[in-house]
């Protein structure tokens, strides 16, 4: 089993090196410019900092318990522009949409003991956060081939543009949605709740394929949110009505998300004429 | 190199505008105790609570007191944050607690009924010891309904079942002997009402007894003369006036005195509920309460509490009502002191039945306010509602 798994890393990494030092071109794209389209999938997991809760009792446990990174997907599509200081180092901005979400799941007992009734009360909340974000970040393209991996990472401006909640809830407390007693509240919206802008720390590792024409890339990238996410102010403001009908305030986090996407790239000016891509034999002889 | 300049430029003003944002985003740290909402917890299906009153503890928390179950007594203490720290039901030979928690050189006592030998207690509480003792009793005060503070006395409302009549008694600052007494006639036996009353099983009457500011006359809610009437006693507790409720359906929930013979009021006849922020009341008269003047509030439900303190909000002073609406909400609504000039009003809860017990001003400016929450259409709990500083002025600006 060992043995297959190096096997595979270096059959990998043979097939990286004939991409990256096997290839006819090399990318000399110093001073020139790009404009890329971006798009792809996001995974979110908020680090909780505090934790608030609308029912309180002395003797029982009332935490929320938070869905996995895995469970809370999202999406991102946006514009790229970026601009080469030399063969290597760029620097790269984007205006993306990117729609985070979180999910968490409560639940709820109360036994009657001289009536002989019981009733629970399980609830699923679903979360959703749509950003405008304003990525600004260094690029450091390692290698001069066709196929460039590269490093980058910089600062993210996300502006809230919109936030929603949902909550499912049933009466049978498993961690599951029961589908035949499953009911849902309204979608309301939760922007009052959420903070408007939020400052990350983001960074990653990407690939980009350079042609003629098109640059396409494929990259992953990690976002830290500096600022807390939610507007402590209105915690119980009750502004949506779950307060105390679904006993459900938020926890204030920060929201690590990662992101995997693809780029389609063009050169703002075009690439023949500006003679991107040139014969490695052609160049060494210059 | 020239080429570079309008990239470079582009890039400097986002990171300045990055940075910007940053700094805008650095405002006042909001802290955890100015709102909140808390429920507090019981797995218990069968526990049934009443809120009666809350008041702040020397740590900056909170005390409150409820019924459960009937007349039986909780007391839950929060910290400042509403978090519940502990709890303790007293032993059932403690019953009938009644509205308010009374401070006293940094303890809180209460006022509450023998469940055999129907007397009172004054209970302390010891929040060292999570629990409460007996500070004193009054084997001669039966059936007690209400207790108000005055600073320099505390006055007791009681039933006197051996004679049909409602009881005034003064108690020393201290709390531990009987001042002075004065009563007025009911001329008919309403002790079905009193036990339906303190048992939580029929009616809850709006018991009350407050002090004029010039401290010339005690004016009660409660039974007299064949009807739930508001009484004036002068200060040496002899039956001064009378407003005259509508028989057992019609009567004052509540007075404010302002001083100079001006009362905040709220008065009901059968399901119809009024407020005069700005009555005058002539406490030697002999009349009925139909006949003062007030505003129909056709939203209130007169058969929950109605309470009215005085707030300052801004510098300025407001006669406050905490109601519950008919549609089971929290309603403030904010009078201009001395006159009736309604400046604003607020609704709390819409999504789960919610009904009014207590409120006072916090020393942040805010307002905590003690309320009974039924939770999942079933259980009835105690919950307490801070309302912060800023929402008190939004709500009069």
């Amino acid at each position: 089993m060992i043995l297959s798994t190096k096997l595979s890393v270096v059959l990998l990494l043979s097939a990286l090196s004939q991409f990256t030092y096997g290839q006819n071109y090399s990318v000399h794209n110093k001073n020139k410019s790009y404009l890329s389209l971006i798009g792809g999938v996001n995974f979110s997991l908020p680090k909780i900092t505090d934790r608030y809760s609308v029912l309180t009792s002395n003797s029982t446990r009332l935490e929320k318990d938070y869905d996995n990174i895995i469970e809370n997907p999202g999406a991102q599509f946006g514009i790229r522009y970026s601009f080469n200081l030399t063969n290597s180092i760029s620097l790269v901005g984007d205006v993306a949409y990117q729609s985070v979400g979180f999910k968490y799941f409560t639940n709820y007992s109360w036994t009657d003991t001289v009536n002989k009734q019981e009733f629970n009360r399980e609830m699923h909340h679903v979360q959703k956060i749509s950003y405008f974000t304003v990525p600004l970040q260094a690029r450091w393209e390692i290698t001069n081939g066709q196929l460039k991996p590269y490093i980058q990472g910089g600062v993210s401006l996300d502006f809230r543009h919109q936030a929603k909640k949902i909550i499912h809830y049933d009466n049978t407390i498993d961690g599951e949605e029961t589908d035949n007693e499953l009911a849902s509240s309204a979608e309301v919206s939760i922007k009052e709740n959420t903070r408007k802008f939020n400052l990350g720390l983001t960074g990653g590792v990407g690939l980009n394929y350079y042609t003629k024409y098109v640059t396409f890339g494929l990259e992953g990238n990690v976002k830290y949110g500096l600022f807390k996410v939610i507007s402590d102010e209105n915690r119980y403001s009750d502004l949506n009505g779950f307060a105390l009908k679904y006993l459900d305030v938020f926890d204030q986090f920060k929201m690590v998300v990662l992101n995997v996407q693809l780029s389609v790239s063009v050169p703002l000016n075009n690439s023949i004429s500006t003679n991107i891509l040139r014969r490695k034999k052609y160049y060494k002889r210059r | 190199m020239k080429n570079n300049l309008p990239h470079t430029f582009a890039f400097n003003l986002l990171f300045l505008l990055a940075f910007g944002l940053v700094f805008l985003s650095c405002k006042k740290e909001f802290e955890p105790k100015e709102s909140f909402i808390k429920v507090y917890n019981d797995n218990n299906g069968n526990r049934n609570y009443f809120p009666l009153s809350i008041q702040r503890t020397n740590d900056n928390g909170y005390l409150t007191l409820s019924a459960y179950n009937g007349w039986k007594i909780h007391l839950l203490k929060t910290d400042a944050v509403g978090d519940m720290l502990w709890e303790f039901d007293l032993p059932s030979k403690y019953v009938n607690a009644v509205p308010n928690l009374i401070e006293r050189n940094g303890n809180l006592y209460f006022v509450c009924m023998d469940a055999v030998g129907l007397f009172t207690y004054v209970m302390q509480v010891d929040e060292n010891g999570k629990n409460a003792v007996e500070f004193q009793q009054f084997t001669d005060l039966k059936y007690p309904l209400y207790a108000a503070d005055a600073g320099d006395a505390v006055y007791i409302q009681n039933y006197i079942r051996s004679s049909f009549r409602t009881g005034i008694y003064k108690i020393s600052s201290t709390l531990d002997q009987i001042k002075n007494s004065g009563n007025v006639q009911i001329f008919t036996d309403v002790e079905d009402k009193i036990v339906d009353h303190l048992s939580y099983t029929g009616k809850r009457f709006p018991f009350f007894v407050s002090v004029t500011p010039e401290k010339d006359y005690v004016v009660l809610s409660g039974f007299n003369n064949y009807s739930f009437s508001t009484v004036f006693m002068d200060a040496n507790l002899d039956f001064s006036g009378v407003y005259n409720g509508a028989a057992f359906d019609g009567g004052m929930n509540a007075i404010l005195p302002l001083g100079a013979n001006k009362y905040s009021l709220a008065r009901f006849s059968f399901a119809n509920q009024y407020f005069n922020p700005n009555a005058t009341l002539s406490p030697t008269t002999i009349d009925i309460a139909e006949s003062i003047p007030a505003t129909g509030k056709v939203e209130i439900d007169a058969s929950s509490p109605i309470l009215i303190k005085n707030i300052s909000i801004n510098s300025s002073d407001y006669s406050v009502y905490l109601s519950t609406t008919k549609s089971n909400q929290l309603l403030l609504s904010f009078y201009e002191k001395g006159t009736s000039v309604l400046k604003g009003s607020k609704y709390l809860g819409e999504s789960v039945p919610l009904k009014a017990a207590d409120f006072h001003q916090t020393q942040d400016g805010g307002l905590i306010i003690l309320t009974r929450v039924t939770l999942m259409g079933s259980f009835n709990r105690i919950a307490t509602i801070k309302v912060k500083k800023e929402e008190l002025e939004a709500s009069v600006d």
